[in-house]
């Protein structure tokens, strides 16, 4: 029995921690969006607490599937409060089954991520090397698809 | 709104002086903002005027309140988690600085159809429950909230009468404090700060701040 008992401590251990959320900065967040030149990162900004952005998570992680094996990651970038990084956010990714990468913003500077940034969520992020492009608003599926689109073509036609 | 910006660009491109390469140049380099989205008031900036009603149909406006020192003007709603964190702070807020001059006016510019606990109904209810002692504003048009350049809430403005003529002056944007989640017994109250520094003859030491909060609903067009 001790070794069950110990069996699911163990197991429930790993899955919390594989749920728990990486918390970081900005300018780690930063150095991470450019410093990955090759990489077209699509940071979306959202909370468990924001329904609109409860409601369109299910795109990005949909995007998230369709680009698997591209230059395009999906990163999930929550702005619960830290104290909230396990038992809420870590608890609702691992309801939800959210399979892109997620992450929690502490301290969140809202200029430092974009000075035309009200801090309004959701808000979504398209980083690819120097370029950024910022959106504050929701996206259907189709809109961010098309977005995602353009803005790799743009990336392209410079080049 | 990438496409509106590429279809610009192209037609710019289209053309050869130097001037216009100079203009693409420069429009890469503004942040990416929403076309649709209102542009900021910024401190410093007469107050736009307004007239809206309240929860129990009486027409406030901003000239009614001529003989105050000052306003705090908060963007607030019903259903933000962030805005209903602030409401007691809100409240206090108008306790202590009310009878000094400077009594809060809340205003609710969500669009009813995306979230019906913020219809006029639901407003007067929280009125009624929260004992709010200040008035809680429809802004049906969303017009106020354009004017302000209102995009969240909690959204506060402190206003000050102006020295001269029956206007006021926008003194302070943005947050209430820098601690939504009450851990912090030394955060900074923005707000509190802003309207003491004023009452004692000064400007604010911070005058604008920015925090999260929850996308003003927007009509759909």
């Amino acid at each position: 029995m001790k070794l069950l008992h110990q069996l699911v401590l163990f197991v429930l251990l790993t899955v919390g921690a594989l749920a728990q959320p990486c918390i970081v900065d900005v300018s780690t967040l930063n150095q991470r969006l450019i410093g990955a030149t090759d990489t077209t990162f699509v940071v979306n900004l959202w909370a468990t607490w924001c329904k609109p952005c409860v409601a369109e998570l299910p795109n990005f992680e949909h995007l998230s599937r369709q680009m698997s094996g591209t230059p395009v990651k999906v990163l999930l970038v929550s702005v619960d409060a830290r104290k909230d990084s396990s038992t809420k956010v870590g608890a609702f990714v691992l309801k939800h089954g959210i399979t892109s990468e997620t992450a929690l913003l502490w301290p969140v500077d809202v200029d430092a991520i974009d000075s035309s940034w009200s801090g309004a969520i959701p808000a979504t992020l398209i980083v690819q090397g120097a370029r950024r492009v910022f959106y504050e608003r929701e996206f259907t599926f189709e809109e961010l698809k098309d977005t995602v689109d353009a803005f790799i073509k743009k990336a392209s036609d410079k080049q | 709104m990438i496409l509106n910006e590429k279809q610009t660009l192209r037609k710019r491109q289209s053309m050869s002086s130097m001037l216009t390469f100079l203009f693409t140049m420069t429009l890469l380099m503004i942040p990416a903002v929403a076309i649709d989205l209102p542009e900021g008031a910024k401190v410093g900036d007469v107050a736009p005027n307004f007239m809206l009603t309240d929860t129990e149909n009486k027409s406030v406006s901003l000239t009614g309140y001529a003989q105050a020192k000052g306003v705090i003007l908060v963007f607030t709603c019903n259903t933000c988690p962030y805005a209903l964190k602030y409401e007691d702070r809100i409240i206090a807020l108008n306790d202590k600085f009310s009878k000094y001059g400077y009594p809060v006016i809340a205003v609710n510019s969500n669009d009813p159809n995306i979230v019906p606990e913020d219809s006029p109904e639901q407003m007067r209810k929280r009125v009624s429950d929260k004992k709010f002692g200040f008035p809680y504003l429809i802004d049906e048009t969303q017009v106020v909230a354009k004017a302000y350049g209102a995009r969240k809430t909690p959204h506060a403005y402190v206003l000050q009468r102006a020295a001269r003529g029956p206007g006021f002056t926008i003194e302070y944007i943005g947050a209430i404090d820098d601690d939504p989640e009450l851990e912090n017994p030394s955060r900074t109250k923005y707000v509190e700060k802003a309207i003491e520094a004023l009452l004692g003859s000064t400007k604010p030491e911070t005058t604008f701040t920015k925090a999260i909060g929850c996308t003003i609903k927007w009509k759909k067009s």
